[in-house]
């Protein structure tokens, strides 16, 4: 499953719509494969919604999101974890276990 | 009870009854407090706030790029009213604008910070509201210049007599035009534009009046021009100032007769069109050294709209601005809320030799640059901070003939006594500029900005 994470150093972005970075990971059989990091601070709206479909991403971890986006989130498939703070490698722990937060 | 702890209830009692949100934070920027406003304006509640990092609670549009708390408490200076968005528990984006200060232990030890927040809602659909007020088809404007124009402009666009718009380069002549043509009769027939000064007079004749097969060597059918493309509708002839006396004698027929000859062809076709013509030189100056006709002149005058550049009408840029915001968040997809005071104040000082369109440059030059909600000064262009300090120094003149010679010689220095860029910065054209200049007995130097590379 390849999962999003909007990154604000070692944590989630506070917010959706302005997080500067998101981090692409891939986990497999309860293991983390691969993990990148992109820039997504200067894309507008759509361009945001597109790279997640782009690079096939299904599920999207973040912090608090406003409607807009995630209509635009959900209506291109994507399952959407949102209103989640804290440390990304705890949410990733949580995702290894396949103990999804709610 | 001890004073203390009366004092610290009559805070908290104050603190619920205020119609702001409040909320402290210790220097960690953990919550300290959260009164009730607080509350309604995030839609969380105070227990699952208490203690928690204020991002995670607040959630506004500033946390990741530029936290106003942690900014005073590190630079020990308070932040007022800065405009940002929240977004609320329900996913709404809500406008706030935002206040902080540092909170200080009796020993004057920095224990904390505290922000107040108030919901602009409100403001903001009443700002849109004196937008709308100010607004007509696409021109936007609460000049009173302009407001003359809106009032006459249903009037106008009902007849069918010809319109002359002045004005300099990006004054909205063409937005002009296109409100005079939506609310006229013509509206569902086509609006034919042509820019007269961008085409050389052998092609501007075909391309007005079309051309039939074997007209030249590589007229191998028939092409209509624009006057028949705009046949019962409206045709616009841009830079009516730039077109030459021969081309100036076959358009004043077709305004006498309603008739023209397609090159080629020795048969006269009718058109039914509604000319609209702009410029942006001074007709009559050019009436007056013979290089445009009286009687063409006369012809296209009945109706005379003149644009007042940007310059003239100050109190349009904050307006203007709001709407390019507006019109840039849509296109490319961002959301940012505001321009900031000092970056506003820029604009404001800046002459605008390219008007609105100069201004709506300003806005998307910013908008690529700016990747957080407010708009600051060093994300405007170079040259709007170019100009900022500049000041113009009007010597003991007694005439306003020696003002304005004054006037012209500081602009020709600051364009290193480069005429183009001259007449540029001053909004007006270079004939007029070297007219000007003769007239008013400028020295200039053997070796100027023409030569520069």
């Amino acid at each position: 499953m390849r999962i999003a994470v909007t990154r604000w150093g070692d944590k989630i972005s506070p917010v959706f719509d302005e997080a500067k970075y998101m981090m692409i990971v891939d986990v497999n059989d309860d293991c983390i494969n691969a993990k990148i990091t992109i820039n997504i601070g200067d894309l507008s709206q759509s361009d945001k919604v597109k790279v997640l479909t782009d690079l096939n991403v299904e599920r999207v971890f973040c912090g608090a999101i406003s409607n807009m986006y995630s209509s635009l989130i959900e209506a291109s498939g994507i399952e959407l974890n949102s209103w989640l703070t804290g440390d990304i490698e705890e949410i990733l722990q949580t995702v290894k276990f396949n103990d999804l937060p709610v | 009870m001890s004073g203390k702890s009366k004092h610290a209830d009559e805070l908290t009692t104050i603190l619920e009854c205020i119609t702001e949100g409040v909320f402290t934070v210790d220097n960690e920027m953990n919550i300290t407090s959260f009164n009730r406003i607080s509350e309604e304006l995030t839609g969380i509640p105070r227990e699952e706030a208490m203690g928690k990092p204020c991002c995670n609670v607040l959630h506004t549009s500033i946390c990741e790029s530029e936290c106003a708390l942690k900014q005073t408490i590190e630079s020990n200076k308070p932040i007022i009213a800065r405009p940002v968005y929240i977004i609320n528990k329900s996913g709404r984006r809500v406008p706030v604008t935002i206040s902080t200060a540092l909170l200080k232990d009796t020993d004057g030890k920095i224990i904390g910070g505290v922000e107040t927040f108030r919901d602009i809602s409100l403001v903001e659909e009443l700002r849109k509201e004196i937008e709308l007020k100010y607004t007509f088809e696409d021109i936007i404007s609460r000049s009173p210049a302009i407001k003359e124009i809106f009032n006459i402009i249903p009037t106008v666009a009902q007849s069918d007599t010809p319109v002359l718009i002045e004005g300099e380069s990006g004054t909205g002549k063409e937005l002009l035009v296109r409100a005079i043509h939506r609310l006229s009769h013509r509206n569902s027939k086509p609006l034919v534009s042509i820019n007269c000064g961008a085409l050389p007079d052998s092609l501007l004749e075909s391309e007005l009046f079309g051309y039939k097969k074997g007209a030249f060597t590589d007229a191998k059918q028939d092409k209509p021009g624009r006057f028949a493309l705009a046949h019962t509708g409206t045709i616009f002839l841009d830079e009516i100032g730039e077109i030459s006396p021969a081309m100036q004698v076959k358009l004043l027929r077709v305004l006498q007769e309603k008739s023209y000859e397609p090159l080629g062809s020795t048969k006269s076709e009718n058109v039914d069109v509604r000319v609209i013509a702009a410029t942006n030189q001074n007709l009559i100056e050019l009436v007056e050294t013979k290089e445009f006709r009286l009687d063409l002149y006369y012809r296209l005058n009945i109706m005379r709209f003149e644009m007042p550049p940007l310059r003239d009408r100050l109190e349009d840029i904050p307006l203007l601005v709001d709407h390019f915001i507006s019109k840039f968040n849509k296109l490319y997809g961002k959301s940012i809320a505001i321009i900031s005071p000092d970056a506003l104040a820029l604009l404001m000082k800046h002459s605008f030799p390219g008007n609105v369109r100069e201004l709506e440059n300003s806005i998307e030059h910013a908008f690529v640059l700016c990747t957080g909600s407010v708009i600051q000064p060093q994300h405007l262009p170079h040259e709007l901070h170019k100009n900022a300090g500049h000041v113009t120094i009007i010597n003991s003149a007694t005439t306003l003939d020696e003002v304005e010679a004054q006037f012209i010689e500081s602009a020709l220095k600051r364009n290193e006594w480069n005429r183009l860029k001259t007449a540029n910065e001053l909004g007006i054209h270079k004939t007029t500029l070297f007219r000007k200049i003769k007239k008013l007995e400028i020295k200039l130097p053997e070796k100027d900005g023409r030569y520069k590379a």
